[in-house]
């Protein structure tokens, strides 16, 4: 599989690196040398330095024969421009990073009228994992699956919680949980747990099952958090903007603090029920007259990740109960997670997970088409299929399927009934499959079975 | 100044001016009456200095908005000045001062009047008393730019300067076509007005002139009693709710024409207006019945006093001078208020209000909270900071204008101070009668010939808005560019 990636900047380099993890074989264009340069020694692809909207460009970069071409410059136009001239040359499908809201907004009318196959947009992405997350501060992350219907979420083990040195078998027998231990992640390491896996503190672990069953599992573990009412984020971007679009109408109290003042008008006019503030967000003297301490929950989005990592540190210093921290290198997501910020997101990851789902799906001709896709440290993932006549397992039990080592059912959506799976369910056409998988990349539903 | 291009302009508007004062004359043929004289010598005045001064070709044709505000003061000076003429030489009002004011009064749709028994006129001078009203409505340089086959660059200046409202917009993107509609709009309810007036039984004749009159939200009566002469529930609601129509954004029956109706109906001044007028008759009712008057015709006589005065026509169906004073007070708002901008109604627009209020608790938010940062929207749109200063510097001088004018008119010495602050009021505010010894009942004749130049001025710097009046005493926009 050949990819083509314009633009060498900070999304660049993370799809670069997702990319390079799937095997694909990566050709980076990027005008400016030094950041192609940069790729090009970090890892193992083809650099090309040049206009990506010049066809000779495109054509070096061997554009009639990539099976996907990924536009990630910063000018929304030049993408969708470029990702045009690449499908006309002959590029089997075409992705365009789009940001700009008024652009955004109209995505279907890009996608229909330009031939684009998939429009990325890495604030809104984000911003919606935000979302999720408030809606869920218990959790350090938080991810939709079967149509919002069931959760994937991580929550930290922190020092003294009950479970520690139990197993996961323990665990859910002693409270009789119907939810399930997905994976957990110690460190920079993941597992898979069995039932004999022995929990230890600090472990980060990811539960699946129904949002009800998820919330009495945490206040089990006296990890629960009440929904957040208040809202306090600093910086005033285009993250801020998408985040403050989603929770318009959630009935949470939104205060954003933006030191340009243009913005600070710009945002006022598109949101009459946010609080917008001008002032400067490293200011603790601002902090605190804008009253910080007494939000529920503290969002850093400024441009700079030292300024989202200190202020971060402040809210968490005054204890408001949920602190999310955004960071746009993703190399730096363990330190500061290791500083006492649990909930850290960044926009590279996000759209790389987004991105990756996109192109399994469509490694697949025929059959289980990948939904969702989710991806945690180096080697584990989960993905959500919908089941297409193909599937090996069909109408059999799942105790006599012989599934490949470290490979987990996470759930069966059946219509309208979500199964938790246990040995005597089984799976039929149309369901939605979740996979958790480790060390195994899986492109299609049948790669689960030996 | 482009001399050339503002002399040229004026000429054309002075020629049609010219043939619009014809238009009495098929009157005075209809009910055989002979006063041709009082309208063909000031049609001739007109067409004399016209036809002339239109061979003076400008070599710069594009208007800037200087011209557009000194064409438009320009034009309507002299169309007062001439118009005045026909009630001087028909003898109803032999001193020229009176019939400056009652010229006036009539364009600029305001309705006070020096004339105690209207009904003793002649009809032909009658109609042209009504008809100055419907003229002065929608504007005699808005009718030019309808006529006129092309126009100049920069004839959106003319239109700006002479629609009222804070912000003026064309409905289409040619000029020509935008003042087409609105004079369509105008001529096309006032024709249903009309009508239902008359098939309510009201003669032909006083059916037009009471459509002009309410078309224009101007208020001239062909009765002494005003509407009260008719003595008609079904006339009352009809005016009223014409009054209520006229007091409307244009706009909003564009867009009720072309079909965009959910926008029509969205329209945030309408809403607030609609709000105005019911708080309004609700509070009038409560206070009339309070005074003992029965419930219905408390209803019937504060709505029809309420739409009258707050599209600014001035009509009566009671002598409301004898209301209770908390009522005086309610009208006193409406006065200031006015209608909807883009309307013909006169006051400080709706929208000015609107604006004003925003923003001015926007600003006390800022000094409780001083890093917030607030946009103030108006009809759904976020307004510029330039709209905002251009509305309260419309406020603050319109305040300041209507204090002098006060000051001025109460060196009369009636001796009653409401009566010279609510003929200032009434006057700069186009609406009409006043309260106390100017109540609807009576009259502006007993003013003094300098209060009456200045209620005059008012009276023109509040149906144009101020700055074009204004800036035609200022020496610098005099000067060659």
């Amino acid at each position: 599989m050949k990819t083509i990636i314009l633009g060498a900047g900070k999304i660049g380099t993370a799809l670069v690196e997702s990319f390079i993890e799937e095997n694909q074989e990566v050709t980076v264009i990027d005008i400016d040398a030094r950041k192609v340069e940069n790729v090009v020694k970090k890892f193992d692809v083809k650099g090309i330095v040049g206009n990506g909207f010049e066809k000779d460009v495109l054509l070096e970069a061997g554009v009639e024969t990539a099976d996907f071409f990924i536009s990630c410059a910063s000018l929304d136009e030049l993408n969708i421009m470029c990702c045009i001239l690449a499908k006309n040359a002959g590029a089997k499908n075409t992705v365009a990073r789009v940001r700009k809201p008024e652009f955004f907004k109209e995505k279907q009318n890009i996608r229909a009228n330009f031939g684009i196959d998939m429009i990325i947009n890495p604030e809104y992405r984000t911003a919606r994992e935000i979302a999720h997350v408030l809606k869920f501060p218990a959790a350090i992350s938080v991810e939709n699956f079967a149509d919002g219907r069931v959760n994937l979420i991580g929550l930290n083990i922190g020092e003294g919680n009950i479970i520690i040195g139990k197993t996961v078998m323990q665990v859910i027998k002693d409270y009789n949980f119907s939810v399930i231990f997905a994976m957990v992640k110690r460190g920079e390491k993941v597992y898979v747990p069995h039932g004999d896996f022995i929990l230890e503190e600090d472990d980060e672990i990811y539960m699946i099952g129904k949002s009800s069953d998820l919330v009495s599992f945490c206040k089990k573990l006296h990890i629960f958090k009440m929904p957040v009412k208040t809202l306090f984020v600093v910086g005033g971007g285009k993250i801020a903007y998408y985040l403050a679009k989603e929770l318009e109408q959630s009935g949470i109290d939104i205060k954003i603090l933006e030191s340009d003042e243009e913005r600070c008008k710009e945002l006022a006019a598109d949101f009459s029920k946010v609080n917008v503030l001008h002032g400067d967000g490293t200011d603790r003297e601002v902090l605190d007259e804008e009253d910080l301490k007494n939000s529920d929950a503290f969002v850093s989005l400024t441009g700079v990740d030292e300024e989202n990592v200190i202020v971060s540190l402040y809210a968490e210093q005054l204890k408001v109960r949920k602190v999310i921290t955004k960071v746009t290198r993703p190399t730096i997501i363990n330190m500061v997670k290791s500083l006492g910020l649990t909930s850290v997101v960044s926009p590279q990851s996000v759209i790389a997970n987004n991105v990756i789902r996109f192109v399994r799906s469509r490694q697949v001709e025929v059959g289980n088409k990948v939904n969702k896709f989710f991806k945690l440290g180096e080697n584990a993932e989960a993905l959500e299929f919908t089941v297409g006549e193909n599937f090996k397992g069909i109408g059999v039990k799942l105790k006599d399927l012989k599934f490949k080592n470290n490979v987990l059912i996470g759930f069966i959506a059946h219509g309208e009934d979500v199964i938790m799976p246990n040995g005597n369910s089984v799976i039929s056409v149309g369901d939605k499959v979740l996979v958790i998988a480790l060390a195994n990349q899986i492109t299609d539903l049948s790669e689960i079975i030996k | 100044m482009n001399y050339k291009l503002v002399i040229n302009i004026l000429a054309k508007t002075f020629v049609i001016s010219g043939l619009i004062m014809l238009v009495p004359i098929i009157v005075a043929l209809i009910y055989g009456e002979s006063i041709y004289f009082s309208f063909i010598i000031p049609s001739i005045v007109f067409l004399a200095l016209g036809v002339p001064l239109s061979y003076i070709r400008p070599v710069e044709k594009t208007i800037y908005a200087r011209e557009g505000f000194a064409i438009v003061a320009l034009a309507w000076v002299f169309l007062s000045l001439i118009g005045a003429l026909p009630y001087v030489i028909s003898g109803e009002i032999p001193n020229y001062v009176d019939a400056l004011f009652e010229s006036v009064s009539g364009f600029t749709t305001t309705g006070s009047s020096v004339v105690a028994d209207i009904e003793s006129w002649s009809k032909s001078l009658t109609f042209w008393r009504s008809f100055t009203n419907f003229i002065g409505g929608m504007g005699v340089l808005v009718f030019f730019l309808a006529v006129i086959p092309a126009n100049n660059q920069g004839s959106i200046y003319i239109f700006r300067a002479e629609s009222p409202g804070p912000t003026a917009s064309k409905f289409v993107s040619r000029m020509k076509n935008t003042a087409i509609i609105l004079y369509a709009i105008y001529i096309g309810l006032t024709v249903i007005l009309t009508l239902m007036l008359f098939f309510g039984g009201v003669d032909f004749f006083d059916a037009i002139c009471q459509a002009f009159a309410t078309a224009a939200t101007g208020g001239f009566s062909t009765k002494n009693a005003s509407i009260a002469a008719f003595d008609s529930v079904y006339v009352e609601i009809v005016i009223a709710v014409f009054m209520l129509l006229y007091g409307v954004n244009f706009n909003v029956f564009y867009l009720i024409l072309i079909g965009k109706f959910k926008k029509a109906f969205c329209s945030e001044e309408l809403r607030i207006y609609i709000i105005i007028l019911f708080v309004a008759t609700v509070a009038i009712t409560v206070d009339l019945l309070i005074a003992g008057i029965q419930f219905g015709e408390s209803l019937r006589y504060s709505f029809f006093q309420v739409t009258s005065i707050s599209s600014t026509t001035g009509f009566s169906t009671a002598d409301f001078g004898t209301w209770p004073s908390f009522s005086h007070g309610i009208l006193l708002f409406l006065m200031i208020i006015g209608a909807c901008g883009g309307s013909t109604g006169g006051g400080l627009k709706v929208s000015r209000i609107t604006i004003l209020f925003k923003s001015g608790a926007t600003d006390l938010k800022k000094m409780l909270k001083p890093r917030s940062v607030h946009r103030i929207k108006f009809e759904g749109e976020p307004l510029d900071e330039d709209t905002i200063h251009n509305v309260r510097t419309y406020f603050i001088i319109w305040v300041m204008l209507f204090v002098l004018g006060t000051l001025i008119v109460a060196t009369d010495s009636f001796g009653d101070i409401l009566t010279d602050i609510t003929a200032s009021l009434t006057c700069i505010g186009n609406v009409g009668p006043g309260l106390s010894l100017i109540g609807p009942s009576l009259n502006f004749a007993a003013f003094n010939p300098l209060s009456k130049i200045v209620l005059s001025l008012l009276m023109l710097i509040g149906r144009l808005e101020i700055f074009p009046i204004l800036l035609l005493f200022g020496v610098r926009t005099w000067k060659r560019t």
